[in-house]
């Protein structure tokens, strides 16, 4: 809690500040935040575990390394995987999660930070995570730090059911607490739009009961329906990526962060031709018109860059005035080190 | 009193429990675990050659050892694969006389899981046949076992140890080795020692054991049925017809492939008769192969017995089975928990069918329920006549014939204990004991039998039986079925009767459903099927002969791998049958016929 009001009032000053001291500059940023988003962030949660479900991690990782490549930070999503695929044992392919059959994309790649793991990706986690009650001392990689200007993705894979999403085999989400969620993000100003991305069986009740404005939810499949997986990698040995998101990454690769796709093709990547589920897609909670809201919006990530004409100096932004000056000692000699020891030896003592 | 008195109800469960081999009534077998993705990897097996070149050594070493495992070449090979390679030495004092012991050896070898703890382990196991052995040779499945050790050996995908266990001595083998395996005795004490284990690996998951009789195979049998009617997790048995399908090996249950005719009678006939094939193999409770000592111990196991004559036209070589294993393998390497899915309880009228123990279950309680309706009916009608119930006497009858049966349990090891030869012994004695037993209600006249405690006693019989079906059936159906079959109808009509005629009848309907005598009809029948072209008295001697081996068979099978046949029979079987016995035959006085006819 303090922890946001301290960055809600830095950010508010520091806009304060921008606007003062750059009128010219920062302008149109303004206006952008006022009503648009400030920042992105990406929640992607696999709540699955056992190596029959290897397709699930492939997803969430997939999905990934897919938003990492648009733009949003590794230091603004949260990684959520509950099973350690690349090191499993049965694994012929050992340190590595592949999404296709032909293992052409290493998902695992040398830089995947995963936030929460293994036992950590509980329902409680998730919620704490969402509405931002984590215990103190949580750092700051397994918080999201979001606040009114933020845009969220929130993308989750696993085993659902009608109304409800299970988590490592042991509990489950159920639609109604996953709109309770949101809704405490909305009161507590922790999101200016959503994003919610569902690929489980029978996803589209996952966002049934949402009831908090400005989120736009897609599901792999209908009530009643179960979402199937693409294709089997028979040098791994298990179902390598499930349908929807295979059709959404497909779509996804080809975006680039300058490119104008909006959010509205996004929207119609899977058709039940290719899924065979239907896809379902909730947008009566989302004020703007999906064909007009470009798909970096959500999957990108807002970096406000600015062209300056001259060099722009210190006085332009401070008061040089105000700032103390520091007496710099200068020293002649280079500081010598010695060595010390590690830890002291008691019994010598 | 029209329910009360309607015996139909057995007959009911017997229409009930034919009609299920047709496939209007049972269900398709399908895969419940979802961890096993059966046949989903490619197979990459290809040390077919390697087989052929093992098979050939050790054909050659087989001929300087006529009657031991050639232990020293098995173990040189293991090492050289890579394994942890170890023997164990196992004894066994037979129980028929304690002066003849028995040695044997058995050899293994563990491949260690390259990337995981060692806390789980699957078996793989091939009875070795010496050339004297009786039994078609198993050596091209000791062949193949080392070529796909050593294709498993290099790979790194394995989640659990694999165990290559050769055994000695048929069952006795396997027997001794998970004794030693999990630190217990099954059987009776000081029979089989089971030694002890140098090596050992995890929890075993599941285990296959493999009988090829030839190089080239033209069909695979699958095995299922184990000790007591035990029988191995029905995911398991789809597994491996699954991946010899994926593989193109021709394979079958009970010999045969599911067959589809246009007339539905034909096609209930053809998957009865399989049916009731599967419900004489698991009626017996001894195994058709020693994957059926596994499954006492939780390890879910089954035998592929491999023929050089098959119905299909081509025949499969060590590549075509050699990928089969590993299908198999790897499947059940992607376990996560014991095999608990699928049915444990079931039977199987063809390979891709299944019946499951809910729908079997309502056939053996219709026919266990027309004793209880006939018990409760009989009660009724005594409550109404007011005979004249002496129960006490009634309950210490009831308590000697079961005594009989006890002494008939411990008779064996009675005799052994006398440090006799069990065989002779048992073969003449046990018969006197029984036709002693024959003559309990000839003696007993002076007891002064009331109708009434005759219908009690009755009414006791009848329950008992009917308790004793149910519990039976739950462990092995085959047996419940078999027993309710041909004891049931003869139980409905067992009456104290004064008719003389009636009584004689009933009597000798009774000794031919005496326990032994229905051993005898068993025997006769498979006798009569193997040497029919015999003459009647030759046939006779040989029946009779071969009825007294089986006695004498299942008190040793009991006693070594505590299969619980003999027991069953001996403590609830046979003191049942001398109840309605001593129903049938104690002559009465009828005390209460004023009484009755008063009432009427």
């Amino acid at each position: 809690m303090l922890s946001n009001k301290e960055l809600y009032i830095f950010l508010s000053t520091s806009l304060v500040f921008t606007s003062i001291y750059a009128i010219n500059l920062e302008h149109s940023f303004i206006e952008k935040a006022r009503n648009g988003h400030t920042n992105n962030w990406a929640v992607l949660v696999d709540t699955s575990r056992f190596w029959f479900n290897y397709r699930h991690v492939a997803n969430v990782l997939s999905i990934y390394r897919s938003v990492k490549r648009l733009g949003i930070p590794d230091s603004q999503i949260i990684l959520m995987i509950a099973d350690d695929m690349a090191c499993n044992p049965r694994n012929p392919r050992p340190a590595t999660v592949f999404n296709n059959a032909n293992q052409h994309i290493n998902v695992y790649g040398d830089d995947v930070e995963v936030d929460y793991r293994g036992y950590e990706v509980t329902v409680e986690n998730f919620v704490r995570l969402l509405t931002g009650r984590l215990p103190p001392g949580t750092p700051r990689s397994k918080q999201l730090l979001t606040d009114e200007g933020s845009n969220v993705l929130i993308y989750l894979t696993g085993h659902g059911g009608d109304g409800f999403l299970k988590f490592q085999d042991s509990e489950e989400i159920t639609s109604q607490e996953m709109a309770d969620a949101l809704e405490q993000m909305w009161q507590k100003q922790r999101y200016h739009e959503v994003f919610f991305m569902i690929d489980t069986c029978q996803a589209a009740s996952m966002y049934e009961r949402f009831y908090s404005p400005n989120i736009l939810s897609v599901g792999s499949s209908m009530v009643g329906e179960d979402s199937l997986s693409h294709h089997v990698d028979p040098a791994i040995g298990v179902y390598i990526i499930d349908r929807y998101t295979y059709y959404a990454l497909e779509f996804l690769e080809d975006v680039s962060p300058e490119s104008n796709r909006s959010m509205g093709e996004f929207l119609k990547v899977c058709p039940k031709s290719a899924c065979i589920s239907t896809v379902g897609v909730r947008k009566d909670l989302f004020l703007r018109d999906p064909d007009e809201v470009p798909i970096t919006d959500f999957f990108g990530s807002v970096r406000p860059v600015k062209l300056v004409e001259t060099v722009p100096t210190l006085e332009h932004f401070v008061n040089v005035s105000q700032i103390p000056l520091r007496v710099i000692k200068t020293e002649s000699k280079p500081k010598k080190y010695h060595y010390v020891p590690p830890l002291p030896i008691f019994s010598k003592v | 009193m029209g329910l009360l008195t309607d015996p139909s109800g057995d007959q009911r469960g017997i229409i009930w429990f034919a009609s299920l081999a047709s496939p209007l009534f049972n269900a398709s077998t399908y895969f419940s675990e979802n961890a096993l993705l059966p046949g989903l990897v490619k197979s990459t097996f290809k040390e077919d050659r390697f087989a052929l070149q093992y098979f050939q050594e050790l054909q050659d070493e087989t001929q300087k050892h006529e009657s031991s495992i050639p232990y020293s070449w098995l173990l040189a090979k293991f090492r050289q694969i890579g394994l942890d390679s170890y023997t164990h030495d196992f004894t066994l004092h037979s129980p028929l006389n304690p002066n003849d012991t028995y040695y044997g050896k058995n050899v293994y070898g563990i491949l260690r899981a390259p990337r995981a703890s060692s806390t789980e382990a699957l078996v793989l196991s091939v009875p070795y046949r010496p050339p004297k052995s009786i039994y078609p040779s198993t050596l091209p499945s000791i062949a193949i076992q080392l070529a796909f050790a050593k294709f498993a050996a290099k790979e790194k995908y394995w989640a659990k140890d694999i165990i290559f266990l050769i055994t000695d001595h048929e069952q006795l083998g396997i027997q001794a080795w998970l004794e030693a395996y999990h630190g217990v005795t099954c059987g009776n004490e000081g029979t089989l020692n089971h030694g002890t284990l140098k090596g050992r690996a995890g929890a075993i998951q599941a285990a296959i054991n493999l009988e090829l009789h030839s190089v080239k195979i033209g069909q695979i049998d699958i095995k299922i049925e184990g000790l007591n009617g035990q029988l191995p997790n029905l995911d398991l048995f789809n597994l491996a017809g699954k991946i010899c399908i994926k593989e193109g090996v021709f394979h079958t249950f009970k010999g045969k492939t599911p067959k589809y005719f246009r007339d539905p009678y034909k096609e209930w006939l053809y998957s009865f008769k399989n049916m009731l094939n599967m419900v004489s193999t698991q009626a017996t409770g001894v195994p058709n192969g020693n994957h059926g000592l596994f499954l006492r111990f939780g390890i879910q196991a089954l035998t592929l017995e491999g023929f050089e004559q098959g119905k299909a036209g081509s025949r499969s070589g060590f590549l075509s089975i050699g990928r089969v294993i590993e299908g198999i393998f790897r499947s059940i390497n992607n376990l996560l928990e014991r095999f608990h899915q699928s049915f444990f309880f079931y039977i199987l009228p063809s390979h891709d069918r299944y019946i499951s123990i809910g729908l079997y279950m309502p056939a053996v309680c219709m026919i266990a329920a027309a004793l209880i309706i006939k018990a409760c009916a009989k009660w009724c009608k005594m409550q109404e006549n007011h005979t004249e119930i002496r129960y006490i006497k009634v309950v210490i009858q009831f308590i000697v014939m079961h005594c009989i049966g006890a002494t008939v349990m411990v008779f064996p090891e009675l005799v052994k204990a006398l440090n006799s030869d069990v065989s002779s012994t048992v073969s003449y004695g046990l018969p006197s004991v029984l036709v002693g037993s024959l003559l309990i209600p000839f003696l007993l006249k002076s007891v002064n039998h009331s109708e009434g405690s005759l219908n009690l006693l009755c009414i006791f019989g009848l329950l008992e039986l009917g308790t004793a079906l149910i519990c039976l059936s739950m462990n092995n159906i085959s047996l419940g079925i078999f027993c309710g079959t041909i004891s049931v109808p003869f139980a409905l009509i067992a009456e104290p009767t004064k008719n003389r005629i009636f009584k004689i009848v009933q009597a000798l309907f009774w000794c031919l459903i005496h326990p032994l005598s229905i051993l005898f009809f068993v025997v006769s029948i498979n006798t009569f099927l193997m040497f029919h072209q015999e003459n009647i008295t030759e046939f006779v001697f040989r029946a009779l002969d071969a009825t007294k081996q089986a006695v004498i068979y299942s008190i040793a099978d009991s006693m070594i791998y505590g299969n619980w046949l003999y027991t069953v029979v001996s403590t609830i079987f046979i003191p049942n049958w001398l109840c309605f016995w001593n129903v049938i035959c104690s002559d009465f006085k009828r005390h209460n016929v004023n009484v009755a006819k008063k009432n009427n």
